[in-house]
């Protein structure tokens, strides 16, 4: 009989706990930090929603006043009746009757006394008699009244009334309150007293405020559900409540709506960030497989050591399977509070790997039930999983090397079909298919989700390929590396790789992944903003773009100078775009914008779509001709390959503006793939984004192709032909100096004398598109979650080298001693190890080379920034020196650990290591 | 001290510590051994046989006393100079064989040449020569794991007289229960590889074991009870 180890239950035990621990903790950790991330930072998206205005809901009760009843239902705090109908007003005079149509209103005094923000009076007063009336500010400007003139009011009651009334202020209703009802009615445009309201359309409307505390985020449920009992309760007012028709009044529940919308916002959010941990979490399922594969190996041969001294085994399975339990459960615990800190950290993150550390303690913080359930859910029954699908593999590996049964054969066709192969093919063609589809991806959830996945089963079975590839070429590598490390080391050191049970080549893998997902991340970080940036010249046409408006037409002039001498302006011109209809054929009619310029000064200031500056682009050259070939015109490759156009040919477009027909006569001298027409106010989101509150009955949302159906024209000669100031869009386009904050500037140039010339407040700048997306929540959620997912990495690659490190010391340790009993010195074992650390890094920078940007690339491309179709597709930007920062990052922690696990098994005691029992059944005996 | 003693023992002692516990595994051993001779020691589990082949075969050092090996002292050496003792003079044959998994049966047998930095042409002779000689040179090419234990063992017992050219006659081969782990057929056939293949290539052998008929075939068998030595034949 043999020594019984010493001390082995302790210190073996203790790492294999440690290890397996460790892993387990990931799986909830990750579901806790990510989903208490996604609900801290929901809060914002709460406050937003939540900013509904005074008004909680609005009840439609026919001609019944319910209001005294409202105020007596729980939960209700402030009521108050608005009566309204229709009717019309205009200015009373001769030369204008531009009449404005809409809902007139009457409002008791409860409305002034429990809603003073709903109608605030920006100038005079309310109208006290029937001789009077007030006006929503718009509505004035609109139709040109001021407080004192004479405002025309009409209705269609049973007959036309008319009234001249006397205007006596103006008033404005809150934003949000006319966000509320825009579905449901118009503006109150006026405001009498009343007995001047038509009877025949008179609808009594109760606007009310109710509880506010019952309402919160943290319970949604509950909150929803106290509001549906107020509408449910006001419903059943109605007298004849329950007739097959239910309830005649019309409850509009806005603060439910916003509650509603954040529900759904936050599920949507949830889900998105879950499926883009999915490359994070499949790391963590391959460390977990790793750590049970070490427990069940090293369990069964202590269990097979301790039932040849006698245990009973099944008293051992208890133990193990109890031991396994435990575990399970202090990891869960110990997950979820890792992970809420890790999602504090993910809330401080401004950027990949970009921290405001102050944010920590101000970001909202929420953890609900939902969090606690499924990190609950991912940390209780991945283990699980893992153990029995370890367990239903090894059974099956082993039942078949026992008999050559039916299932042998299933397994050898398995074998022989090459499912690693396999994957590899489909996971190719179906990445090549997606990427062709373009856009289909980006608007199909399945699609996207699957070209999500597509390269991680891609590398799985290009990992799976190479690892056999080890297995069977170990003796020929062996050899081809004996030249440079000694005959011994690579003899010896190479082959282990290829040993199948070892977790070398596994953690290889982690790595390579590891490395792949933190640069994937670190470059869709960088490029997205350029991208939006390039997009954003583009849609603006330069980087400051106002709309001019043609009525100011006069002080144009003055504005231009004040551009011009702004110190921060590089250069300026004036664009004019035309609507006008192509015509080559008498059948076939297309509308395009003409883009009238003077060639040369837009040169300086415009982009192209890559982005790149006018005057160093290809285009270039065309505008060159442009500005010597006065008829001349730059078309869009769109326009050229309907109409079959090459250079030289001729193209009469006629203006639509005017009522009759003018036809211009151009001559094609270039044809560029896209053309800007300046006249896009933003770039698109993400995804259609209609204020704060979402509307589930959907959207239809077409796509919308920019930098299409557009033609470059010369302004000086299409000017002899066309009115440019009343038939066109007149843009005015900047290009700021090196460095500059276009936002900063345009904003001082509306200041000084530009808001009285541009048509509302349109104006456009790249810098001020491209920090409203960043600030966006999403896009600031998915750097965060990038954030976090990085820390994850770093984790989980830890937990794939302890476990490495405790897997293998044992059998290294036992080859080590033998080694030094045949009288290797300490060179040649340090050599040896050394020889099969330079083979794992040198193939795990290979693997990394090809995979990393098959990875990279298809985070991009799957990456959107607008559901506005571009002609440039992602701007790739790889950050250099970040990317070098996590490559060395990872090689320093495993060059930390591969040092240690060498001086920790050359610290050998050699005569225990080489006669103990579990020296030679340690993990290496291990086949699966 | 004659030429022919090539382990010679004086009155040593090893002594674990298992932290506060001492455990006394050998208490003041004597024990000479001639070159060529092939020796077996008997005794009831944990009467320290293992502590005294580690002893010999320079994995442990004694607490007290001194070991010699072919006439040099070895108990005061450096971790350097262990290392050529060990690669000159000591082999091991174990329970547990102790093959490297990853080698096959050849290269296993070639790995103490090599460590020894033997010339490749000299290198195959002997190995190709032990192998033959243990009735392997067909299952050259075969890993451990396609290999039975009985032909693991014979493998591990080639391995231990791979020796440069005219050192065999100083190896000492140790052996710890070779065949604890076979069959009691495989075991009488390993035994009679390992005896008639050091007497073969002129080398020394010391033998742990359980089973009498084995100490029938050595020249003397020592019996040891509670890390003493404690009779002879
Ligand atoms: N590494 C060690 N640490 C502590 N005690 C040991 C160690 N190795 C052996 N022993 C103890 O020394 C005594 C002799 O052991 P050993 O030489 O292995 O006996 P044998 O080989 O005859 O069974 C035993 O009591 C054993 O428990
Ligand atoms: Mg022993």
């Amino acid at each position: 009989m043999s020594a019984f180890p010493v001390g082995y239950e302790l210190s073996g035990g203790l790492r294999r706990k440690s290890a397996t621990l460790l892993c387990f903790v990931l799986a909830s950790a990750m579901v806790m930090g990510v989903t208490t991330y996604v609900d801290s930072f929901s809060i914002h998206e709460w406050d937003a929603v939540i900013d509904i205005g005074p008004i909680a809901m609005t009840v439609e009760s026919g001609k019944t006043e319910i209001a005294d009843r409202v105020a007596n239902i729980e939960g209700v705090e402030k009521v108050a009746t608005i009566d309204v109908s229709s009717g019309y007003v205009s200015l009373a005079n001769k030369t204008s009757y531009y009449q404005w149509g809409g809902s007139v209103v009457s409002l008791d005094a409860n409305v002034f006394t429990e809603f003073p923000d709903a109608f605030v009076l920006n100038e005079g007063r309310f109208p006290v008699s029937d001789s009077e009336i007030a006006l929503q500010t718009s509505v004035a400007k609109e139709i040109g009244a001021q407080t004192g003139d004479i405002v025309n009011y009409t209705y269609w009651g049973d007959e036309i009334q008319f009234s001249l009334l006397q205007l006596v202020g103006v008033y404005g209703n809150p934003d949000v309150w006319s966000r509320g009802n825009y579905y449901y009615y118009s503006y109150y445009i006026a405001v009498v007293v009343p007995s001047l309201l038509d009877s025949t359309s008179l609808r009594v409307m109760t606007i009310l405020d109710v509880d506010r505390s019952h309402v919160n985020a943290y319970d949604t449920f509950s909150s929803l559900s106290f509001l549906q009992g107020i509408e449910e309760s006001i419903r059943r007012l109605d007298p004849l409540y329950g007739l097959p028709y239910g309830s005649s009044y019309y409850v509009y529940d806005l603060l439910g709506e916003a509650v509603n919308s954040y529900v759904w916002w936050k599920m949507s959010a949830r889900l998105n960030q879950v499926s883009r941990s999915g490359g994070v979490g499949l790391l963590i399922g391959l460390v977990c497989f790793l750590a049970i594969r070490f427990n069940v190996n090293d369990r069964r041969y202590e269990s097979e050591m301790l039932v040849s001294r006698g245990a009973s085994s099944s008293d051992i399975q208890h133990i193990a399977f109890r031991e396994l339990i435990g575990m399970t459960i202090v990891g869960t615990l110990v997950g979820m509070g890792i992970g809420l800190l890790i999602s504090r950290f993910a809330c401080a993150a401004t950027g990949f790997f970009e921290f405001n550390l102050s944010l920590i303690w101000e970001e909202p913080f929420l953890v609900s039930i939902e969090s606690i359930f499924f990190s609950v859910l991912a940390g209780g029954l991945i283990p699980p999983i893992v153990f029995f699908a370890y367990k239903m593999l090894y059974s099956a590996k082993k039942s078949v090397e026992l008999e050559t049964s039916r299932l042998a054969r299933v397994w050898t066709l398995f074998r022989f079909i090459r499912w690693d192969f396999l994957i590899v093919i489909l996971a190719s063609l179906l990445m090549v298919a997606m990427y062709s589809s373009g856009f289909v991806i980006q608007t199909n959830p399945v699609l996207y989700a699957i070209s999500g996945f597509a390269p991680y089963a891609l590398f799985l079975g290009a990992a799976s390929l190479v690892m056999k590839g080890f297995r069977r070429g170990a003796n020929r590598l062996s050899h081809a590396m004996s030249s440079l490390t000694g005959y011994v080391p690579s003899m010896v050191g190479v082959r282990r790789i290829g040993k199948s049970a070892s977790s070398a080549a596994p953690v290889a893998v982690v790595l390579v992944l590891a490395i792949s997902l933190a640069w994937g991340s670190a470059a869709v970080g960088a490029s997205m903003p350029v991208t939006k940036m390039n997009q954003a010249r583009l849609a603006f046409g330069a980087e400051i773009t106002f709309h001019l408006d043609n009525y100011e037409r006069d002080r144009w002039d003055q504005f231009f100078t004040n551009v011009t001498l702004h110190p921060q302006v590089e250069a300026c011109t004036k664009l004019s775009v035309v609507s006008a209809t192509l015509a080559m054929s008498s059948m076939d009619y297309q509308g395009v914008s003409l883009v009238a310029m003077n060639p040369v000064e837009y040169m300086a200031v415009g982009y192209d779509y890559q982005g790149s500056p006018l005057n160093s682009s290809p285009l270039r050259g065309p505008l060159l001709t442009l500005d010597s070939v006065l008829s001349g015109a730059i078309v869009s490759a769109d326009i050229a390959t309907d109409y079959e156009l090459e250079e030289g040919d001729t193209i009469r477009a006629f203006d639509e503006s005017t009522g009759e027909a003018t036809i211009i006569t151009l001559t094609v001298v270039a044809i560029a793939e896209a053309l800007s027409n300046g006249l896009l106010l933003d770039t698109g989101y993400e995804t259609p984004y209609y204020g704060p509150i979402y509307f589930l009955d959907g959207y239809y949302w077409g796509s919308m192709e920019v930098g299409k159906n557009t033609i470059w024209v010369n302004a000086a000669f299409v000017e002899s032909q066309l009115n440019l100031t009343h038939g066109a869009e007149n843009l005015y386009c900047v290009r700021t100096t090196e460095g500059a904050n276009s936002t900063a500037v345009g904003q001082s140039l509306l200041d000084s004398g530009g808001i009285d010339v541009i048509t509302g407040n349109e104006w456009a700048s790249v810098t001020k598109e491209v920090s409203a997306y960043l600030q966006q929540t999403s896009y600031r959620m998915d750097r965060s979650v990038d954030t976090m997912l990085a820390a994850m990495l770093i984790a989980t690659i830890s937990g794939g080298f302890l476990l490495y490190a405790s897997e293998d010391i044992q059998a290294r340790r036992r080859e080590v001693a033998l080694m030094r009993a045949m009288g290797s010195d300490r060179r040649l074992i340090v050599k040896t190890q050394g020889a099969e650390m330079i083979v794992l890094a040198l193939s795990s920078i290979v693997t990394l080379t090809l995979f990393a940007p098959v990875l990279i690339t298809n985070l991009l491309v799957g990456y959107h920034t607008s559901y506005y179709l571009f002609p440039a597709g992602v701007t790739i930007v790889l950050p250099w020196l970040q990317m070098i920062v996590i490559f060395l990052v990872f090689l320093g922690s495993i060059t930390v650990f591969a040092l240690l696990t060498a001086l920790l098994s050359s610290r050998v005691n050699m005569a225990s290591a080489l006669n103990a029992a579990w020296a030679e059944a340690g993990p290496y005996g291990g086949e699966l | 001290m004659s030429n022919d003693i090539i382990v010679n023992l004086e009155s040593v002692s090893k002594v674990y510590s298992m932290g506060e516990i001492k455990v006394p595994a050998l208490r003041g051993v004597s024990l000479q051994v001639e070159r060529g001779e092939a020796i077996g020691i008997m005794g009831p589990s944990g009467s320290g046989k293992t502590t005294l082949l580690n002893l010999i075969g320079a994995l442990d050092r004694p607490s007290e006393g001194h070991v010699y090996i072919d006439g040099i002292d070895i108990t005061g050496m450096t971790e350097s100079e262990l290392t050529l003792i060990r690669r000159k003079k000591i082999s091991f044959v174990f329970q547990f064989f102790n093959l490297l998994p990853v080698l096959s049966a050849y290269e296993n047998v070639e790995l103490p040449l090599l460590i020894s930095g033997v010339p490749e042409a000299e290198r195959k002779e002997k190995v190709d020569h032990l192998l033959s000689l243990v009735g392997l040179a067909e299952r050259a090419e075969h890993r451990p794991d396609e290999l039975s234990g009985g032909e693991q063992q014979r493998v591990a017992i080639a391995r231990a007289l791979a020796k440069p050219k005219g050192s065999t006659s100083s190896v000492v081969v140790l052996a710890d229960e070779p065949t604890g782990d076979l069959d009691t057929q495989t075991g009488i056939d390993v035994m009679r590889v390992l005896i008639g293949l050091t007497k073969g290539e002129g080398g020394t052998l010391i033998v742990v074991t359980h089973d009498p008929d084995v100490g029938k075939q050595m020249d003397k068998v020592y019996t040891m009870r509670d890390g003493r030595i404690v009779g002879s034949t």
